[in-house]
């Protein structure tokens, strides 16, 4: 699954610290989310989309390998 | 404060248990240095582990940092897995331990491993069966 957090938080320009603050998560669950390497569960996903304001299907693209 | 709490008696818990096998091992007056060492060392990380929780008890800071943490799904992902991983990794030395005590002729210790291993497999499909049918 890619996802377009690092792109969103960028334009945004927030920290990954103040993003991990907002979302109650840690710095490194941000990076590993941002790398692709951490699938968030529904509950974080739909975190993330009402802190940017978007449909979780804008920030998380899902891609049949 | 309520994660916190649990740790700090779970550790105390720990504690006492290490420094009660110390004392009885002492007691014993028998040569068994691995034991002692194993209660010494328990008991030492338990007692840094417990003066750890209580300095994050005092700062509201930190204290509000690690119950993210404790309630983080990557971390709770991560500890789930290296948890699996572990009780196969301890399964496999147990029974490598059994079948080169049975070589050895140590029956009596290869019976009391077999049971420790039988009796974690054991706890492993009691909590898997009761975890299948809460979820």
């Amino acid at each position: 699954m890619r996802n377009k957090l690092e792109e969103l938080r960028k334009e945004r320009g927030i920290r990954q610290e103040e993003l991990a603050e907002a979302l109650e998560v840690s710095r490194q669950t941000i990076g590993s989310l941002e790398n692709g390497r951490y699938n968030p569960s529904i509950i974080l996903a739909f975190k993330i989309a009402r802190y940017f304001g978007r449909p979780i299907e804008k920030i998380f693209i899902y891609e049949e390998e | 404060m309520k994660i916190l709490k649990k740790k700090i008696i779970l550790c105390v818990i720990i504690a006492l248990a290490s420094i009660a096998l110390f004392v009885i091992n002492m007691l014993q007056n028998v040569d068994s240095s691995t034991t002692t060492g194993f209660a010494s060392a328990i008991t030492v990380i338990s007692i840094v582990k417990l003066r750890q929780f209580y300095r994050i008890s005092k700062n509201p800071q930190l204290l509000k940092k690690y119950e993210i943490m404790q309630k983080e799904e990557r971390f709770l992902t991560i500890s789930e897995k290296s948890g699996r991983f572990a009780f196969l990794v301890t399964i496999v030395v147990e029974f490598g331990a059994i079948f080169v005590l049975i070589l050895l002729s140590q029956n009596k210790i290869a019976t009391i491993v077999s049971l420790i291993a039988g009796t974690q497999i054991l706890a492993y499909l009691i909590i898997y069966y009761y975890l299948c049918k809460k979820y």
